[in-house]
Formats: structure tokens, sequence, C-alpha cells
């Protein structure tokens, strides 16, 4: 198990400083919520769907899409439930199928599902979990905070190694004919294991001098070449969006 | 240099130490050779100052580095005077990326950028990580995170290293580098070990054990003389033929593919195969594929000519990993033993060819005691054959051949898989070997 | 200097909680009695709300759920993980207090629970305007098995572990 979602790539996308990526994805995030017309419902879907394939490829981008599919076409299943008060679109033998506002429902919510999640995704894929918390520190993340995630990010993975190991040997004590692994016994044993961590964890963290500074500075990032356009395209492509709003 | 009386007792009273008095020079070397459960870990995280910290316990006397008394002093400021190398690599890893990891100590002693980087890739090389800066920490194997563990203490370069058990899990030809590195090294280096390894040899200035008041002087443990009966011929039969084992690791960034290939291998109840080979080099993988838990790419592993599916193999072969709390899931020894459907008098058995107490809590034990747990479990369960994986590495001589003995007694074979080229002095056995990716019979 | 080592504690506390419940929620999926998968998600919350108490609950058990949804590709329900595991953690850990666990408790703890995750689902998605109100009812009886059983299961593992380990409830704060 990976806890990285990061997929290695030189696109224009992952050559972005953190700090821009950071900005454009929670623009993305909040203009999705702001269209108010059919063209601005596709655009602020298609934006950065499109982004996506661009930084990572056709492969992960459909794998992404794939994801949601499902949900899409379930809410679409539901269309004729929605608004059925509203001017009739579709009839068929009298039955209203579905309304015009029925239909603008249901696109409004597939738009903004769909953009939220690619401009994270857009996020997740490009940059590695590192940079995303040094990113959010340089936006005054408190330390402690940071340092938390960090740790998560590490002991997901290694947890997740743990039970599979444990599963194995589990599988290796079973008796004669039995099959697969106990439940119970494999996660009580994988929440000991992890909770036996947590004092070794504490006392580790002060072994390499967590608690000697007052306050951790805060190291300002060194701003790559070409950064101030970076921040400029960061803003500038989903503030674009509002243009079919 | 370093100079201590102190007495330590567990939170539910087991006292550990009581006016324990030791002195260690400027610069010595020092190693210290002692059975598990004899303190050694204790010892360390007492002066680094993860004892008593969360784990409760009493604490008293004192431990003067310099004129200064450590025991004194919050563990984060005691990092530039002494440091230690955790047993358990895992415990001690917080990040996900190697270079993070180094990073982080230093950022806490306040150095700036520069020191930083110049510090992290001196020690990144000394080990020989370069080429895993950014990797992920949970993709090391055992050996690359020893490594990393020592890479971070000598970035950090305390004015006094303790190394716990430290080169466990390491190859031979990283042995002797680290053997160097402790020889060259300007500050004092305490390390802690459960048996004398042929590597120790001329790194260090002083060799002791641990007595009731202090060190004593050491004396060699005479290396243990084993008499085995020959394998009989009509034994079980457990063979693999024309294996090919391929795995893929999904490095940051870059795919490292590992394959395996064995021609032949063949072992017999009753019968010792000693297993040799360099980190990485697909020791403990062959391992899962005969024991059931890894499907191979192709050929085959049989008994007595009969192919074995991965269901059957699990029945046949035991695997005892290198960490024995992965296979240990029961709150008390006692609980551990009844679990494998033993009769009570095998168990009582059990507990006295190991050396166990019934009531002892398994999460308390030490290393050292939990792998022979581990190895009574599976000696109880009764596979024909076994797989000890490292099991030497935190164990006295005595103790591991005491294992060793009580399997291949009761008829089983066993394939003992190991860094330590003494072994085979010590345990007869056909001598297998890893290399370039193929494993051949010496 | 002992408010400093308490933080260490509270960082590696919360830190390998949350990585608990995000391994319970990805890795470990068992078939459900009205068909399909359900995570043991909420048996980590609740593990974590009876083990260490209210705070380290709505922390641990909402980063936990939040980080499974960004690392399992579905980063868009994260805020809303958060807010719900959270809350069902800071709730059953407000009313379960350690060495008080009765029968009618659980039950309460459990109901609880199931409330707050099939109801705050609900809410939140609809409110959020991220589905529509039919569709979100549709996610209501599968939430509601999950929730149920992860109150019970966590009440398991919270007296196994206990066992096992001796010194847990030391690590509470």
């Amino acid at each position: 198990m990976n806890a990285s979602s990061y997929i290695h790539g030189d696109s224009f996308y992952h050559r972005f400083d953190v700090r821009p990526k950071l900005i454009s994805t929670l623009l993305f995030a909040a203009i999705a919520f702001a269209m108010r017309s059919w063209a601005g419902l596709a655009a602020a879907f298609l934006l950065p769907l499109a982004l996506l394939f661009v930084a990572v490829g056709t492969r992960e981008a459909w794998r992404c899409l794939l994801r949601l599919l499902p949900l899409f076409a379930i809410l679409v299943l539901f269309t004729p439930l929605q608004e059925r008060g509203g001017t009739p679109l579709f009839e068929a033998g009298g039955f209203v199928i579905a309304t015009e506002e029925g239909i603008w429902t249901v696109a409004r919510i597939i738009s903004r599902l769909g953009a939220l999640s690619w401009a994270l995704m857009l996020l997740l894929l490009t940059a590695r979990n590192e940079e995303i918390i040094r990113g959010l520190r340089a936006f005054h993340m408190p330390y402690n905070a940071a340092l938390a995630a960090s740790m998560v990010l590490r002991f997901i993975p290694h947890l997740g190694l743990l039970f599979s190991e444990i599963r194995d040997s589990m599988s290796l004590r079973l008796d004669e004919g039995r099959r697969g692994y106990p439940m119970l016994p494999s996660i009580t044993a994988l929440t000991v294991a992890a909770i036996r961590m947590i004092p070794e964890t504490a006392a580790a963290l002060e072994e390499r001098g967590f608690g000697r500074m007052a306050k951790m500075p805060n190291e300002p990032i060194p701003r790559p070449r070409g950064y101030s356009l970076q921040w400029l395209l960061g803003a500038i492509i989903p503030l674009s969006l509002l243009i079919v709003r | 240099m370093l100079d201590a009386d102190l007495s330590f007792s567990y939170g539910d009273g087991r006292s550990v130490f009581n006016g324990f008095r030791f002195a260690v020079g400027e610069g010595e070397k020092l190693l210290v050779v002692a059975p598990p459960g004899s303190g050694k870990t204790t010892l360390a995280k007492i002066l680094t100052g993860a004892l008593p910290g969360y784990s409760g316990g009493e604490l008293k006397g004192h431990a003067y580095a310099s004129g200064i008394d450590v025991l004194s002093m919050p563990a984060a400021m005691r990092m530039e005077i002494i440091g230690r190398v955790s047993q358990n690599t895992d415990e001690m890893l917080l990040f996900s990326s190697v270079r993070e990891e180094i990073d982080f100590p230093l950022m806490n002693l306040g150095l700036e950028r520069e020191e930083r980087r110049r510090r992290i890739d001196r020690a990144l090389e000394l080990f020989g990580l370069e080429r895993y800066s950014s990797v992920s920490t949970s993709e090391l194997s055992g050996g690359e995170k020893r490594r990393l563990m020592l890479a971070i203490i000598f970035a950090v370069d305390p004015r006094i290293c303790i190394l716990d058990e430290s080169f466990d899990e390491l190859s031979p030809s990283w042995r002797r580098r680290l053997a160097g590195i402790i020889r060259e090294h300007e500050g004092t280096v305490i390390a802690f070990a459960s048996h004398e390894l042929a590597e120790h040899a001329g790194a260090f200035d002083r060799m002791v054990g641990i007595g009731d008041d202090g060190f004593v002087p050491y004396s060699p443990q005479s290396l243990p003389e084993v008499h085995l009966r020959p394998a009989r011929a009509d034994g079980p039969c457990l063979a693999a033929e024309d294996l090919i084992i391929e795995r893929i690791h999904r490095s940051s960034g870059d795919l490292r593919d590992f394959s395996l290939s064995v021609p032949h291998l063949e072992a017999r109840g009753g019968e010792c195969c000693i297993l040799l080979g360099e980190n990485g080099s697909g020791k403990s993988t062959l391992s899962r594929v005969l024991c059931g838990l890894l499907q191979e790419k192709g050929g085959m592993v049989s008994l007595d000519g009969r192919s074995l599916s991965s269901k059957d193999r699990r029945r046949t072969v035991a695997y005892l990993m290198q960490n024995p709390y992965e296979e240990l899931f029961l709150p008390t020894v006692e609980d551990e033993m009844r679990s494998t459907g033993a009769s009570a008098e095998a168990i009582r058995e059990a507990l006295s060819i190991f050396h166990l107490d019934a009531g002892e809590y398994v999460q308390e034990m030490s290393y050292g005691r939990a792998k022979l747990l581990q190895a009574a479990i599976f000696h109880l369960l009764r596979r024909p054959f076994a797989i000890f994986d490292e099991m030497d590495s935190a164990l006295p001589y005595d103790d591991f051949i005491l294992a060793a003995s009580a399997y291949l007694g009761s008829g089983a074979g066993l394939i003992v898989i190991t860094h330590d080229e003494r072994i085979p002095s010590i345990l007869p056995g056909r001598l297998m070997r890893i290399e370039g990716g193929r494993l051949h019979e010496c | 200097m002992a408010d400093r080592n308490r933080t260490a504690l509270r960082i590696s506390l919360v830190a390998i909680m949350a990585a608990v419940v995000a391994v319970f929620t990805m890795v470990i999926r068992i078939p459900s009695p009205i068909g399909g998968y359900i995570s043991l998600c909420d048996a980590a919350v609740s593990f974590a709300a009876y083990a260490f108490g209210p705070f380290t609950g709505l922390i641990a058990g909402g980063l936990g759920a939040a980080f499974a949804d960004l690392i399992g590709g579905f980063p868009q329900w994260a805020l809303i993980s958060f807010i719900v595991h959270g809350i069902e953690a800071l709730l059953m850990g407000l009313i379960v207090r350690k060495d008080s666990t009765s029968i009618p408790m659980l039950i309460i703890a459990a109901l609880i629970a199931v409330i707050v995750v099939s109801g705050g689902y609900l809410m939140l998605t609809t409110l959020f305007g991220l589905t529509v109100f039919s569709e979100a009812i549709l996610e209501v009886p599968g939430n509601i098995v999950q929730s149920a059983v992860g109150a019970v299961l966590g009440l398991v593992l919270y007296s196994g572990v206990r066992k096992a380990y001796r010194q847990l409830d030391d690590l509470r704060w």
C-alpha cells in the first residue's frame, strides 16, 4: 500500500511550485460552486479534467474519471425524481420523465462533484505529499500540525504492510482445514502493534530533539524560475471560468 | 567521560538495575555482550531519555557525561551529548522520505540549510544510501532501514553513540564496513550485542558483559557443540525445481525489478540447510514462496515428489519471520501456546525447553525472548519443515542452538537464513548461497 | 518541560490513531449483510473514542477518515468525512466513560454512531450540493449497518487490546 498518489512526470503542471498549485486547487473548488449557466457548468467540469489529462496522461486521468462514473450514472438515473413540479421536458405515456429544473439540478451536482474531484486529484497526482505539506507550512499551517500530517503519511503504509504480514502469519498458524484468516484477532493484533508504537514514537521524537526549539523557524521555500508566471497562470486558469459563469 | 550509577524499575515493579555502576572513557569504543532480557535496550533508553519517559517506571541515580548529569536533562536536550540507534528500526522512523528523516534532528539542532545538506549528503554516502534519498522509507529492506538509522546518528554526531544490536540485519560486507566506521569514529561508541560476531574483531577497545552491579569482564562464549542425528534417508523431502520468483517494487518514480531463480533446492526431514546472501538478495522472498505466502512465477515446490499448492505449503513449512511480534497476537505466553491446540503436557515441555514463563505478557517481552516464544509456538505446531529467518540475530548462540536442536530433534527439516558466517561452523548443515539472482549449493 | 513532553505524546497518539483509522477504512473490508462491502472505519473511530476519549477521537477519527478519502482516490469527500467521523468520535467519547461500560451505554453509543454517520452524510452531502436527496437516502442503509457494526466491534476491540497491552490507559490525556 502506498500513501502517495504522486505520479512521476514532467508536465508543465508538475513543474509548478506547490504554492501556486494550492491556490489554483482552492480557486477551482470554490468556482465550481459559483456556476450559473449551462456553459459554466460544462466549463467548470471540463477545464480541470482537461488539465488532468495533460498533466498525468490518459491512463491515470481515465482512472480518476472511471472512479466517479458509477456515481454520475446513479445521479442521472435519479433525474426523474427531481423538481417534479417544474417545466416538463420529456414525457412518456403521460409520465413526466424529466423536467428542465430537474436536469439542471443533476447537471449542477455532477459539475461540482467532478470539478472538485479533478482539482484535488490534479494536486495529489502532481505534487509529492511532503511538498504539499511544505506548501501548507508556507501558508502558515502550524508546525505541529504539519509534523502530525507527515507522520500519518508514514504510518499508513507501515500499518498497511504490517496488517498484511499479520494476516499472512495468522494463516500460517491456522489449524488444518481452515481457510482465510480470523478477522478479530488480526485487527486486534494490528491495533496492539500500533498502540505499542505510541510511547516509542513519542520518545523517538524527543530523542531527535523535538521540543528543543521553542518555535520551529518557517524556512522560506526557494523560488523556482518563472515563479511569478506560475502564480499568474495558477490564478488565471481557474479564474477564467468566471467569464462563462 | 561517562560515569554512571543508576537504579531502575519498571512501572509494574520489575527491577532491572539496582545500583548499576559503570564508566566509559572519552573516545572509547566499548562492546557490551549480554543475552536478551539482561537490560541492554533498557540501559540505552535510560541514557537517551526514552525511559522512564512515557512508559512509567522509577529511575534513580546519575550519569555524568563530561561533568553534566544527563539523566537530569530533558530527552530533547541530550541529543548533542548522547544518542542511540534502536534495535527495532520501525519504531524510530517518523517520515516518509529518507531525506526528511535525517533532516528532522538536524533542524531541531538549529542548523542552517547548507550545513544540513552537507551533513545529510555525507551520511547518505557513508552508509551507501545516496540513491534512496527521496525513496519512501516503507520501501526499504530491513538492512537498508538499519543503515538509515545509523546514517541519522552519524549526521547528528553526538559525543556518545549507543548502537543497540546495530550489526543485526546487515550483510557481512556492511558489518565489516560498520566496524570500520566505528574504529575511525572520533567520539565514544557503546555497542550492544547478544553475541560476539567475527566482524566485531578489531573495532572495539574493550569488551564487557552485564553483571548485577556493573559491567563484568567479558568471557568469550564457548561455541556450543551440537550433536545431530544424521537425517533419516526415508524422512520427508521438500524440493523446489526451476523456481522463478519475481517482485516489483513501486518506488517513487523508478521501478525496481527483483528476480530470483532457484534451479534446484532440496531439504530432508531432520536435516539442516543454511542459506546465505546479501541484504535484499531475496532470502525472505524465497521463504515466503516456500511457505505458501507468495506465488512463484514459474517452477514448482513439492513434498516427496507431490506438487504442493499454496495452502498445502502453509501446513508443511513453518516460517519464523524476522520480526517475532508479527507472529504473536495474544495477551500472554500461555494464551499463545494454547492457541496451537497442543496438549497441556506438550505445552509444559515446550515452556521448559525454551525457558519461557507461562504468565508472561507477550507485549512486555524483550525482542530476543519474543523470538524464543515464536520458536516455541511453531515447535508445538509440528510442521515437518521450518525456516528460521535471521533467528540468530537477537539471540545468544546457546539459545539459537537450543531452538535449532529442538526442531531437528523432533525430525523437522530446517532452513536457516543468516548473515553470520560462523553459524555454518556451529551448526552442521548443507550450505546454500544466493548470488547474482540465483541460488546455488556451495 | 512537562508540557512539552505531553506535546510529543499527543502528536504521536493522534498521528498513529489517525493512521489506524485510515488503514481500517482502506484495507479491511468485510462483506455486508445487505450486499456490497462495509469498511471497518467506524470500528477504529469508536475504538479511538473509547480508548482515548473525545478529543483524541475527534482529531484522530476525523483526520484518519479524511486521509483515507484523499489517498483512496475520493478526495471530494474528505472534508465531509472529517466532520462526520470527528463528531461521531467526539460524542461517543463523551458518553462512554471508561470503567463504566454497561449494555445500555453501549446501545446509546451505537445509536449515536448510527445517527451521526447516516444523518451526517445525508445532511452534509445535500447541504454542500454534492448529491441529490434521493441518492443520499440510498446510502443510508449501508451507513447504518456499517456504523452500528463499527460501534460494537470498537468495544470488542477495546477490551481485547486492553487485555494484551496493559499500559493502554496510561496513554490517555
